[in-house]
């Protein structure tokens, strides 16, 4: 997360570098804090029980035993996530475009689109289960519909913001209709998509490790599953924290790759 | 041969609302290579007038030609400059020059001669690089200027286009307008509401009526083309100026 700028615009100054450094100061110490806590907690006072919560020790030496097993469950997951966000949110954009050009596909679309919008994915992984079975096409399929809801609505809103001088203009400078989408209303509405796709890769996350729970042959959610039966907390925990580090490393990916990409507005992603 | 023909033209508007008659019967014809502004009290209809030969408004009645050719929808051949900020933010100073030369595909080499040529036809050869949101407002309509001439229209259609701009910046945006237009002569429509402004581009000004905008009078200007900024400060000048204000208080007039 970037703490949303609420101040009046100002010059960057050694004032704001240091506010910066103060920040990152902060969060440092509070992650030291809580490891600190947790390992005196457990291990030191034994305060808490390891049933309820791993000790730092068991979950070292479970992830030394699990160790090859977790990197093939961990890759599995992370390319399910990335297939199925890029796959769904390519298709949202795509079919929100078109719905926004043609008005018969547009009154067409939204009944449905407005139907199985608010429906979590995870409710649908049953019906998932029974169509494809527990392979990875029924997960994929899952998580592109996640991203596919959250992009196609972020671009039919956004596409609607676009200034219609940009378009008028286009078209006084020679642009067929098609053109205009591809030329001017796609790459104008490139900002907010960058914030629907990072919220699509934290639901992507979400649905393919719930879909996991219920079978996969490898991933995360299936390591989780496995280990919560005997009550292995500190694989649970494993599975967990690798989770969060996928999450946070594809966000920040999105983050750098949008920043080359929107240098030219003045919002920040 | 690009002359604009506007032929017993009428434009109305109909919402369930209102029914508003924004052009009626108008006739003007446009000569090649002539700088007619247009100016006229606010809402009457010269905006209107200027979408009709654009082709974003097709006209209830009557027809407006360019060339021969009835104008049925927008097209290269005739570029906008808006009042408003129309200078895409997403491209580059030069990407947006070379923006309706690319449409066309236009070879690469070839177009970014010509951006590079439109780029220092209007003093931005060093900003080539630059995004509009680092360029100032009178920049960013220099790049607007230069995206419209580049991509090669016949006809200019400026609507307000340095409305929004400060005194100092305006003029010398009539100067680089000047400039650009004595390398490469267009058929220019203007629709201002600074009277010195019209004077001060145009070959000739059309005085419109209020709502319905029917053409009220014509002034040929006779300073020829090589105008300095003085020019504003000589008795001819003044003479116009003052003829023009009258003019357009008289049909204020009619509907105060």
């Amino acid at each position: 997360m970037t703490l949303p700028n609420t101040e009046l615009p100002k010059l960057r100054d050694s004032r704001t570098d240091r506010a910066q450094l103060t920040g990152l100061a902060v969060g440092g110490g509070v992650i030291v804090t809580c490891l600190l806590a947790w390992w005196v907690l457990t291990d030191v006072t034994e305060i808490i029980a390891p049933l309820y919560f791993p000790a730092p020790s068991e979950v070292s030496s479970a992830l030394a035993q699990i160790g090859e097993t977790l990197f093939s469950d961990a890759l599995a997951t992370l390319l399910r996530v990335l297939a199925s966000w890029l796959v769904g949110s390519i298709i949202g954009v795509v079919v929100g475009l078109a719905m926004v050009r043609s008005r018969t596909l547009f009154f067409a679309l939204t009944p449905i689109i407005e139907a199985v919008r608010p429906v979590p994915p995870v409710a649908l992984i049953p019906f998932i289960i029974l169509w494809f079975g527990i392979g990875d096409s029924g997960k994929l399929v899952l998580g592109a519909l996640a991203c596919f809801m959250v992009m196609v609505v972020n671009t039919i809103v956004s596409a609607g913001n676009v200034n219609p001088v940009f378009g008028r203009a286009a078209r006084s400078l020679g642009a067929k209709e098609g053109q205009v989408y591809r030329t001017v209303i796609l790459p104008a509405i490139v900002p907010e998509l960058v914030s629907g796709l990072r919220i699509g890769s934290a639901l992507a996350f979400a649905v393919i490790v719930a879909a996991e729970f219920l079978g996969a042959e490898a991933g995360i959610g299936r390591l989780i599953m496995q280990a919560s039966r005997t009550l292995n907390t500190p694989v649970v925990l494993i599975g967990t924290i690798v989770i969060a580090l996928e999450a946070v490393a594809v966000d920040r990916l999105i983050k750098t790759v949008s920043a080359r990409l929107t240098r030219w507005s003045d919002t920040e992603t | 041969m690009a002359v604009i023909d506007i032929v017993n033209v009428s434009k109305r508007f109909t919402t369930r609302q209102a029914d508003t008659l924004a052009l009626s019967r108008t006739d003007l014809r446009i000569e090649d290579e002539e700088v007619v502004c247009v100016v006229g009290p606010s809402g009457c209809g010269k905006t209107t007038l200027l979408n009709l030969i654009a082709g974003f408004l097709e006209p209830t009645e009557g027809q407006v030609l360019v060339g021969s050719e009835r104008v049925a929808s927008p097209d290269a051949s005739r570029a906008v400059v808006f009042q408003s900020d129309a200078v895409f933010p997403w491209l580059t100073v030069r990407s947006n020059i070379g923006y309706g030369l690319k449409l066309r595909a236009v070879e690469k080499r070839d177009r970014l001669d010509r951006v590079e040529h439109y780029a220092k036809l209007v003093g931005l050869e060093d900003f080539a690089d630059a995004y509009p949101k680092e360029l100032s407002g009178g920049m960013r309509k220099r790049v607007d200027l230069a995206r419209a001439y580049a991509s090669g229209p016949e006809v200019l259609l400026m609507d307000e286009p340095f409305g929004a701009l400060d005194i100092f910046t305006r003029e010398a945006m009539w100067l680089a307008l000047h400039k650009v237009n004595r390398t490469e002569p267009k058929t220019i429509v203007f629709v201002t509401h600074d009277i010195e402004e019209a004077l001060f581009i145009g070959d000739r000004v059309i005085v419109m009526t209020p709502r319905p905008a029917r053409v009220h009078q014509e002034i040929v200007v006779p300073f020829g083309s090589d105008r300095h900024l003085d020019l504003r400060g000589t008795a001819g000048f003044q003479e116009l100026r003052l003829s023009i204000s009258h003019s357009l208080r008289e049909v204020s007039h009619d509907i105060a």
